[in-house]
């Protein structure tokens, strides 16, 4: 009886309706930070349980092996030894069986289907990476003009314009690209010595073969002659434009996280740079970049998810054709896009569905891997700065 | 005194009451994106002589459309292809008695840019250039340029209609740009001076940067647009290879405002706006299609 319950702090008297209240509160708070991680781990379910449903292995159609290549018949004209099309009595063209390996999506074909992914990932790789790179340029110069360089005056202009820009709708940025940038793109890689220069290098011409799009005559000849021998001709929807119309979506997200982590550095840092007699710009590049590197980091590996992840600018100008060809100005089909383009009408529960459930669960483990790796890479930079420190 | 409030709560009010009205009179069309416009033609004409019905068209491909009909969530369907034994088994399963309709026959024509000297395939050329085994124009009497494809996306029912009529159900080259539409097509037909596509043949009487290709079958060549007019007489008879009727699909026999539409759409006026767009049908078939909707 002489004990008594100690009544000083509030948390440990626990019969107090305080402190059921408070505990109620936290306890809510947790269940909806929870949500995001359970929202995500049952996206993950999703995907994966109606992905693997069209294995074999899981009592499906569709053979594991499949999503990476097919063997196939595949009919072919036969042609003289002139390079003509041989003909048959009646004038029909002779076909011949052939069987070869295919790298072809083509999930409603008559015959037999085929679902390779490989064209999928070139295509989704040639929009994501050169955005990315881009975006990261461009995201990272703004985020540091704007943070240790600007006026007060221009960054009241620019960082809303920014933060206006991350707000446009992603199918305005599409049409943009379909109009505007495959315009240009169009007119700059047929300015003769651009043409020249990315037609006569080696390597780079199967990276960057223009289309022949020029008026008739003897430039075009050129073009023609010269996509004939390399195999490749570029087209007017391409993943270029598609990556320059991504590069828009990713350059605000780029610019805002690294602008923030810019301004996390503390002043300190800058201070003691300036007083050792740094000018600014010295500063911003040797102290304040090194300080902030983790940020950076993160900052271009959400914006690389982001690329790859980009649904509608990507559906609207790259084309679509899935072909397997590392040519930027060839089109391209990105996984994002085909599973857009194809869910609406594939059959609920049937191979093609399957399949495309399946790609999005390779999209998520891709992005996923890339946050993981970009994690380690924080981590290990954030180590060096604290041992240089 | 009115306040401003009260006027917006008897609008409200006003509103609640009146929507199921105006839901009440509201036909859905969801489908064909070679239909679209025509459908579009029709609900606006109809709607102009019967105020009180409203009806949205929206487009999507065949297969898109037929989804939403079989999944109960629109009360007609364009589709530019027959419905298939699968998606007959899934409206089984939901309870739906899809019933065809015919509304128009569409005539598919072949385009090329406008400077592109090649003005008449056969069916095998046709289908060589398609399945990617003729890739330069010089192997059918052009310019020797590499060939460069356009085509829909396997949604479409012209997709299908295409690969099944002209390359023997064997696939499209990988090759194929895929665009969204074949107003698309034909812009970027009239871009690409090595470029072919197919698409309906109402979209591109009008176009003077593309030019559309005569095509030979069995007997001679026939071009489905002459002097920018459609070939009407060749797609009806058949003379035009590459001809399929246009399709609504409705669940059951109609009745009430969509059995009126259809009925119209069957009718004089509903066959003039299809003859602007694409091809009537003949008399005969219009009265068998209009004995369907009496059930």
């Amino acid at each position: 009886m002489t004990q008594t319950t100690p009544t000083s702090g509030l948390r440990s008297d626990k019969s107090s309706l305080k402190y059921t209240q408070e505990k109620a509160i936290e306890n809510s708070l947790l269940a909806v930070s929870t949500l995001a991680v359970l929202s995500i781990a049952l996206i993950f379910l999703l995907l994966i349980y109606q992905g693997l449903q069209g294995l074999t292995v899981f009592g499906g159609e569709t053979d594991l092996s499949q999503y990476w290549s097919a063997t196939i018949e595949k009919q072919e004209l036969v042609r003289n030894p002139d390079g003509s099309i041989k003909t048959d009595a009646d004038g029909d063209f002779v076909y011949e069986a052939n069987t070869v390996t295919s790298y072809d999506w083509q999930p409603t074909s008559s015959d037999t289907k085929k679902f390779s992914l490989v064209p999928l990932m070139i295509g989704s790789a040639k929009v994501a990476i050169p955005a990315a790179i881009l975006a990261s340029m461009v995201g990272l110069l703004v985020a540091i003009y704007l943070s240790e360089l600007a006026p007060p005056q221009v960054r009241e202009v620019v960082k809303p314009a920014l933060e206006l820009l991350a707000g446009v709708p992603s199918v305005v940025l599409g049409f943009f690209a379909l109009v505007t940038i495959a315009a240009f793109v169009q007119w700059f890689v047929h300015i003769p010595w651009v043409f020249e220069f990315l037609t006569q290098t080696p390597g780079l011409n199967r990276l960057m073969f223009p289309s022949c799009s020029f008026e008739a005559g003897p430039l075009q000849q050129t073009c023609l002659e010269r996509a004939l021998k390399l195999g490749t001709q570029g087209t007017y929807l391409n993943t270029l434009v598609g990556a320059l119309g991504v590069a828009l979506v990713v350059i605000p997200i780029v610019a805002t996280i690294a602008e923030d982590a810019l301004r996390a550095v503390p002043n300190s840092i800058r201070d003691a740079s300036m007083a050792l007699g740094a000018s600014r710009w010295q500063t911003a590049f040797n102290a304040v970049l090194p300080a902030a590197v983790s940020g950076l980091a993160a900052a271009v590996i959400l914006g690389l998810g982001r690329a790859i992840g980009e649904t509608m600018v990507v559906l609207m100008a790259t084309g679509n054709a899935s072909i397997l060809s590392g040519n930027v100005l060839e089109s391209g089909r990105a996984i994002t896009a085909t599973i857009a383009a194809e869910l609406g009408e594939a059959v609920a529960g049937g191979d093609h569905y399957n399949a495309l459930f399946f790609i999005g669960a390779v999209l998520f483990v891709f992005t996923f891997a890339l946050n993981i790796m970009g994690e380690i890479i924080i981590n290990r930079a954030r180590q060096k700065v604290r041992e240089g420190v | 005194m009115r306040t401003p409030v009260k006027t917006l709560v008897a609008a409200l009010t006003a509103a609640i009451v009146l929507a199921p009205v105006a839901l009440a009179g509201t036909i859905t069309i969801k489908g064909s994106d070679t239909m679209v416009n025509m459908a579009a033609k029709w609900a606006s004409e109809y709607s102009k002589k019967n105020p009180a019905t409203k009806i949205q068209v929206t487009g999507g491909g065949s297969g898109t459309g037929i989804k939403s009909l079989v999944d109960g969530q629109v009360n007609l369907a364009n589709a530019s292809r027959q419905m298939k034994s699968k998606e007959y088994d899934s409206a089984e399963r939901n309870g739906i008695t899809p019933i065809e309709i015919k509304t128009s026959i569409d005539g598919l024509a072949v385009i090329v840019n406008k400077n592109n000297p090649v003005k008449r395939l056969t069916y095998q050329q046709l289908e060589a250039i398609f399945t990617g085994q003729i890739t330069n124009w010089k192997d059918v009497g052009g310019s020797n340029s590499p060939i460069s494809l356009y085509g829909r996306e396997n949604s479409s029912g012209t997709y299908e209609y295409f690969r099944e009529e002209v390359l023997e159900g064997k696939d499209y080259a990988s090759s194929t740009k895929v665009l969204q539409g074949t107003a698309a097509l034909a812009d970027a037909i009239s871009k690409d001076t090595n470029g072919i596509a197919y698409g309906g043949v109402g979209y591109f009487a009008t176009r003077k940067d593309i030019d559309t290709v005569a095509v030979k079958k069995k007997g001679g060549y026939v071009d489905p647009i002459v002097k920018g007019q459609i070939n009407d007489r060749a797609i009806s008879q058949g003379i035009y290879p590459i001809s399929r009727f246009l399709y609504v699909y409705t669940n059951g026999v109609p009745k009430g405002e969509a059995k009126q539409f259809m009925q119209w759409v069957l009718g004089p006026e509903g066959q003039k706006i299809a003859g602007e767009e694409y091809v009537p049908l003949s008399p005969a078939t219009a009265q068998a299609e209009l004995k369907k909707l009496e059930g």
